[in-house]
């Protein structure tokens, strides 16, 4: 493979992964906002929605499509269910953001169990289709699902962006991100604007989750490692910034992917920990985020 | 008949359950009245806001607004009543624009809210220069007048002001005085929550002097600044207490 020919590959290559670091982040960031504690099932509601359409559109046989539309309406209420029952009862309890955190973890744990004794430990093929060459991109070659993960991180990007600066429910959800209690002197309920963010983020999740499969195939681990890397791409973005999540996911996926060139691949966690790490000390705001007030909800 | 729009009575409350900062406080606001509330820091001036916009669960006593009893109900059932409360800092939404921020005052209204808008941008001329901008970037001074704009965009009948004068430079002080006392004369009931007492004592109608979670003096702003116990409160000394 000539050195242009390369280049183009991994830059492509790049962009894929960092479009799926974006979508997992700006959905783990859109909770993250107005409930103020990292959501680890979020990893759960990523793989939960991959196994959905598995178990669907494989093992039942039913449509591709109906499959994906039904799994992340499912995906959104799994979502919203664990705010309703877990989350929200801690907070009425005046529990900290590290106890819902340690509770998330818990379902995370809970789900992967669960997936792993339905399904097993294998690798599950979600596109069992004849194998094809590929869209040519320049130089580079793209496949169906990979340009679907692009296009489909820039309509979310958009829908949310829009959401967010253009909507009544947006402008809760930054009034609450502001200061939850100063929203509430309002009229706002932040226990309505906190479930409306576990729904749209859960379904964002799903997506993600339906994508990577399709992509990758399927294993119970496969929701935690993209949550991951989405963490980090809205932590070094700026975590209440989608923009920022968004510019950062592309960075990161520029940088893993050139450190999988230069490096060996099991360097590749130390090298995503580092680059968190740098951010935390250098500018723990991220790329695009502001300092946010230290307020409970 | 009364004429009070709000009667505090015997109120005991106070952050965490069982260890009232408040003790027994009684307290009451006549109709387009300019309440002023102070004390040294500490003698529960905030807290008692607080209690009376629902921000914090009352252990005892009744809360009355416009005859209703309203212990017990949280600040988002409140406001809808016709009370609004600005507090003392982190009062306005940082990554809001100014507009929005306005507008989020009358979030819980119905229809136009252009009218509204106009009246409080012909009050506080600033922000109208500002009004695309984020409120995160402006001024302290700036600030303090969005927060009590903002209120004024729900037209309540009363103002719960929780030291609006914190953090600002004299002259910014003295401009936000002048606004709390036209805001007044448009007919609202104020309580203001201040720790310059001479200038709120000045301005007020009445006043309350509070120490350890408790009302100790009530009178016109001139009792109270002519009473030698209340400078002794402040500063050991019954003449001066600014």
């Amino acid at each position: 493979m000539d050195q242009g020919r390369m280049w183009s590959q991994i830059l492509l290559n790049a962009l894929i992964a960092g479009s799926t670091y974006s979508l997992v982040g700006i959905g783990f960031s859109l909770i993250f906002s107005p409930a103020r504690f990292f959501h680890m099932a979020h990893g759960g509601i990523i793989t939960v929605a991959g196994y959905l359409v598995y178990a669907m559109a494989v093992l039942f046989k039913l449509n591709h499509s109906l499959s994906i539309f039904i799994a992340l309406f499912l995906a959104a209420i799994l979502g919203s269910v664990m705010e309703l029952l877990v989350f929200r009862r801690l907070r009425q309890q005046k529990g900290s953001g590290t106890i819902q955190l340690i509770a998330s973890l818990g379902i995370l744990v809970v789900l992967q169990n669960l997936i792993s004794l339905v399904f097993g430990d294998d690798v599950m093929v979600l596109n069992p289709g004849v194998v094809k060459e590929g869209l040519q991109i320049g130089a580079a070659r793209i496949t169906d699902v990979q340009l679907g993960i692009v296009l489909t991180n820039i309509v979310v990007f958009l829908l949310i962006s829009f959401l967010l600066h253009r909507t009544k429910i947006g402008w809760m959800i930054r009034a609450v991100t502001d200061d939850a209690e100063l929203a509430q002197i309002f009229g706002i309920s932040v226990e309505l604007v906190i479930l409306l963010a576990f729904f749209i983020g859960s379904a964002i999740a799903g997506i993600a989750g339906i994508l990577i499969a399709y992509d990758i195939g399927l294993t119970p681990l496969l929701g935690f490692q993209a949550l991951f890397m989405g963490v980090v791409a809205a932590i070094s973005g700026g975590i209440t910034s989608p923009t920022g999540t968004m510019l950062a996911g592309l960075l990161l996926g520029i940088i893993m992917q050139i450190s999988a060139w230069l490096l060996p691949t099991q360097w590749q966690e130390a090298i995503a920990f580092t680059i968190l790490l740098l951010f935390l000390l250098l500018r723990p705001q991220g790329l695009l985020g502001k300092p946010l007030r230290s307020k409970k909800v | 008949m009364t004429n009070n729009i709000l009667e505090v009575e015997n109120v005991y409350a106070g952050y965490v359950q069982d260890l009232n900062i408040l003790q027994g406080i009684n307290f009451r606001v006549a109709t387009g009245e300019l309440v002023a509330v102070i004390g040294p820091n500490g003698a529960g001036k905030s807290t008692l806001a607080k209690a009376i916009f629902g921000l914090l669960t009352l252990n005892q006593g009744t809360i009355r607004f416009q005859g209703e009893n309203i212990a017990g109900l949280k600040s988002n059932q409140i406001v809808k009543k016709g009370m609004c409360y600005v507090p003392q800092i982190s009062n306005v939404f940082p990554s809001l624009s100014v507009e929005e921020n306005l507008e989020m005052g009358a979030f819980i209204r119905q229809g136009s809210l252009q009218s509204l808008k106009n009246s409080i941008y012909n009050m506080f001329p600033r922000l109208a220069e500002r009004r695309n901008q984020r409120a995160g970037t402006l001024s302290g001074g700036e600030r303090q007048m969005l927060a009590m704009g903002r209120a004024l965009m729900l037209d309540p009948d009363l103002l719960l002001l929780d030291e609006p004068s914190a953090a600002l430079s004299p002259i910014l002080v003295n401009g936000v005085f002048e606004q709390i006392k036209a805001i007044n004369e448009m007919g609202k009931a104020i309580v203001l929550v201040e720790q310059n007492a001479k200038k709120a004592l000045m301005m007020a109608d009445r006043g309350y002097v509070l120490e350890n979670g408790c009302d100790r003096f009530e009178g016109t702003g001139t009792e109270l600044l002519n009473n030698p116990k209340v400078g002794e409160l402040y500063l050991g000394s019954g003449k001066n207490h600014s």
